[in-house]
């Protein structure tokens, strides 16, 4: 059954149409790679995905509800969450703290409840504190816990970026770019902490990634994008042959 | 209301329209580039009208070169303003509250060196008979003053405009408003425009403060704070950073305020508070302003 | 909580409280009402602190919320007789005019009012971001002062209120500067404050992890708000006057230099930067008033004080933007460690120092 469906989606800013009739299908359990040259769109779909951008034509549906216009916010608390191209951590927070954040949203507590320090609440709040340094552990980051984020070399501020994203107990999990700047032996890491996720989480996700490496490695299908369109789809080796996708890359082929 | 009761109230509306245009438009230019609300830019406008007192009560200069000194000054401490209050925090790439803390401080500090210095009693000011010399319209009398403002700010408007539009600073004014960086790679000194932009707008302030003073002639330190935060919400109700936008959010707001006060006068104790309620009404429905564009943010 | 702990927190707690069971016996009345306004403004500057530097929403709003607050407690405990006597343009409306009722209700009855004012000004402003939002609460703290000056069978206009009975005391100050600091340390502490906190630090990836940016938002503006309402019914029950005039942006400026010298982001610096920054106020003021020394005699210069004051804001910005404790605390962690540190240099024997 597919858990995400983008039914001819369109979003403009102002003369520029950023995504055109884009169409998704992502089954459960799938990782589906995004692929195509800057400014393609990508990080648009991205964004009509998570709330941030509201569609001006179709249609998006998760779970088989229809979210088109729901908020940022509740999109999350249903199971859809996301990492950022260009890092987006809470700078002045420890790496505990940072995954604590992405907890709020399961609280339940009532501000009033917490103010008091009620017993229900100091129970909750020991919970998460448990449950965000398993999640570290599971990153790999715990022994950095009450570092600040920024501090983090670049890599492991990666990691903790998707482990945040893990905190929210998503379904969907959205990776934008998520081996930018990497060496190819980070490359590989990630890669294969990728697929690991994906099973111990039963994830689907969504990928956004230049390195070829990656997408024709984890992906089981790849959508392209140009200049808003859907270019091409399929799997990777499909993807790989592809005369439109060669094109886009490399340029018109000069056929004289 | 009688009509000429009417057309008195309209030439009052059209001053003050003018006025808050005049001194919005100097507003607008500063936060288009440095998107700094210039608190302190009320307090140029005083600065300016106090250096046109002075120049004419101790120095005894005829008004019109005391008022050209007001002016050149004028926009001399708008620089050094920049200089000293922000030009450090923007090198150092300060987060942009940090520069409106430092331009509070900024407009404190010279109402209350001007309170230190001229002291808090009101001063009269000088009324040219030039400005000063009546019209009789039909039933209606209005000073000269009056009709001179309207006609000086479209005069300016169109200086602006020539600078802005057609200058090569003008150019780089707005290739910096429009993208910071790249206005840098494309080596454009930006200290230096960001000085002339700031020489340019206090010089409207001073132009603006010696109007004020003209329709208004009791002066005193912290007379511009009031006038200067209104030219700044009919900056924002124009959409900052937009020249025009500035012009119709100044008649806006002058209009709104005579006129409403004309048509009902039992609110004439809520005079002040229209400004922000416009302001308010207006950010509500549309944040950038009439004439502002959308900004949309990267991700 | 450790034994340690809360052995540090009574201590504290005794300390503070024999110093000021002393100060309210042995002090003269002009370093109580010091004090007393250390202790007020201390609260208000937590509450500014929890909205600009906690939530990262810059408002200019406080003083507006603390003319609420004052006027709203006033109208309830100023006595019928006064009230009579001080509304003699137009008389009081029903029913503040048939009223006479205990402090706390009067404070009950701020702290309502200033949440409700709040809560509706919050909802239009707080869709505006940065600059805009300051500029809007300025505004909407400005309205508030024009309407008091207006409302003249309420507020008594211009002339305002006199002849409020001087409740505030040390106690009722510092008990509520007390709870202030208790509810903003919890808050601050908790979920709530960690999804504050990231509301401030980025707000695209907050409502990305599921915070609901205006709920929180318009929570944090509220709580601070309400908090600086109480703080204005102390000070109008402290100065036994109010007027609008007293409600200028000036108060708000007052507030915010407080906090940015604390620093923002900080409870250990908005409480230092309230002490600072009162007594500062206090001990200018003879800058402003005529000075005689032997048989020269200065004359004051109104405005003096605060030449200094923004001048101490500007450096302040320019120079250590962070305040003096940037977002750092004077926690029970750091008190242990500094103890520690003495007791293992003096015990010597078992560290390997």
């Amino acid at each position: 059954m597919a858990i995400l469906k983008l039914d001819q989606v369109t979003k403009r800013f102002g003369g520029l149409v950023a995504l055109k009739d884009f169409n998704a299908n992502l089954e459960e359990g799938e990782i589906v790679g995004l692929i195509g040259p800057n400014g393609a769109g990508k990080t648009t779909a991205f964004n009509v995905i998570t709330g941030v951008y509201k569609p001006e034509q179709g249609r998006v549906t998760f779970n088989s509800r229809d979210i088109t216009m729901l908020k940022a916010h509740p999109r999350t608390a249903m199971g859809i969450c996301r990492t950022f191209q260009n890092i987006r951590l809470f700078d002045q927070m420890t790496v505990l703290e940072n995954i604590l954040v992405a907890m709020h949203i399961r609280l339940k507590k009532s501000i009033f409840s917490v103010v008091a320090g009620s017993p229900g609440y100091q129970k909750r709040e020991k919970e998460m504190k448990e449950e965000a340094f398993e999640l570290l552990r599971y990153v790999n980051l715990d022994h950095l816990a009450d570092e600040r984020a920024p501090n983090l070399p670049y890599g492991q501020q990666r990691r903790l970026e998707i482990g945040r994203a893990l905190a929210t107990n998503p379904k969907l999990l959205l990776l934008d770019e998520p081996a930018a700047g990497m060496n190819p032996q980070e490359t590989a890491e990630l890669m294969e902490f990728i697929n690991k996720i994906q099973g111990e989480f039963k994830l689907t996700i969504f990928i956004i990634e230049h390195q070829m490496m990656v997408v024709m490695g984890i992906c089981k299908r790849i959508l392209v994008l140009d200049y808003g369109l859907t270019i091409a789809q399929g799997t990777p080796k499909e993807i790989q042959n592809n005369p439109k996708v060669i094109e886009a890359y490399l340029g018109v082929k000069d056929s004289a | 209301m009688t009509l000429t009761h009417f057309f008195q109230h309209l030439a009052n509306a059209v001053y003050l329209g003018s006025l808050y245009a005049l001194i919005a438009i100097g507003y607008t230019m500063v936060y288009g580039i440095l998107r700094l609300i210039n608190f302190a830019h009320g307090e140029l406008l005083i600065v300016g009208a106090f250096i046109a007192y002075y120049g004419i009560l101790i120095f005894h200069l005829p008004w019109w070169l005391s008022f050209i000194i007001a002016i050149a000054l004028g926009a001399l401490v708008g620089m050094s303003l920049e200089r000293v209050a922000y030009r450090p925090l923007r090198e150092r790439g300060a987060p942009r509250i940090s520069l409106l803390v430092s331009a509070i401080g900024a407009s404190f500090f010279l109402q209350n060196l001007g309170l230190v210095i001229i002291g808090g009693r009101h001063k009269s000011f000088y009324r040219p008979p030039f400005f000063a010399q009546t019209l009789q319209l039909g039933d209606v009398t209005v000073m000269n003053f009056l009709f001179i403002l309207p006609i000086i700010t479209i005069i300016i408007l169109g200086i602006v405009f020539l600078l802005v539009y057609r200058s090569k600073t003008g150019m780089a004014m707005r290739a910096l408003a429009k993208d910071y960086p790249t206005a840098r790679l494309m080596g454009i000194n930006i200290n230096r425009i960001i000085a002339y932009t700031f020489a340019l707008g206090s010089a409207l302030a001073a132009i603006g403060g010696i109007m004020y003073a003209l329709r208004y002639p009791a002066i005193h330190p912290l007379a511009g704070v009031l006038p200067g935060l209104k030219c700044f919400i009919a900056a924002v109700v124009g959409g900052i950073g937009n020249v025009p936008g500035a012009v119709l959010g100044g008649f806006i707001l002058g209009m709104l305020e005579i006129m409403g006060i004309a048509f009902f006068p039992h609110l004439a104790g809520y005079r002040d508070a229209i400004a922000f309620i416009v302001l308010i009404i207006i950010l509500s429905f549309k944040p950038t302003g009439l004439l502002g564009e959308q900004v949309v943010e990267k991700v | 909580m450790t034994k340690q702990r809360k052995l540090i927190l009574l201590v504290g707690a005794l300390i503070v409280s024999s110093f000021l069971i002393y100060a309210n016996f042995f002090f003269d009345p002009y370093v109580l009402r010091i004090l007393n306004l250390i202790a007020i403004y201390m609260s208000a500057a937590l509450g500014l602190s929890l909205i600009n530097g906690f939530t990262g929403q810059f408002s200019l709003g406080i003083a507006g919320f603390m003319a609420v607050g004052g006027y709203a407690a006033s109208l309830l405990t100023l006595p019928i007789s006064v009230k009579e006597s001080i509304f003699f343009i137009r008389p009081l409306i029903w029913p503040f005019n048939s009223l006479e009722l205990p402090f706390i209700v009067g404070i009950l009855f701020a702290a309502v009012m200033t949440a409700i004012f709040s809560f509706l000004i919050g909802f239009p402003v707080l869709r505006l971001r940065g600059d805009y939002l300051a500029i809007a609460t300025l505004g909407f703290s400005e309205v508030i002062r024009v309407v008091s000056t207006n409302t003249i069978t309420i507020t008594n206009g211009a002339l305002g209120l006199k002849g409020i009975p001087a409740f505030t005391n040390i106690w009722w100050s510092f008990g509520f500067a007390g709870f202030s600091l208790f509810v903003i340390w919890r808050l601050i502490n908790s979920s709530y404050g960690r999804a504050f906190k990231a509301i401030r630090d980025n707000e695209m990836a907050a409502e990305a992890m599921g915070i609901a940016l205006f709920k929180n938002k318009l929570l944090a503006f509220v709580i601070g708000s309400t908090l600086a309402g109480i703080a204005g019914a102390l000070l109008a029950h402290l100065l036994t006057a109010i007027d609008p005039a007293m409600f200028r942006f000036f108060l708000t400026f007052n507030v915010l230099l407080m906090i940015v010298l604390g620093g923002m982001g900080s409870i250990t610096g908005a409480v230092l930067g309230a002490t600072i920054v009162t007594f500062l106020f206090e001990f200018l003021r003879y800058l402003d008033s005529p000075m005689e020394w032997g048989f020269i005699t200065i004359p004051g210069a109104p405005g003096l004080r605060m030449v200094i004051f923004s001048t101490l804001l500007i450096i302040m910005i320019l120079f250590r933007r962070q305040g003096l404790m940037g977002d750092r605390e004077l926690s029970l962690a750091w008190i242990e460690k500094s103890f520690s540190r003495i007791f293992h240099r003096r015990g010597g024997g078992n560290g390997n120092s």
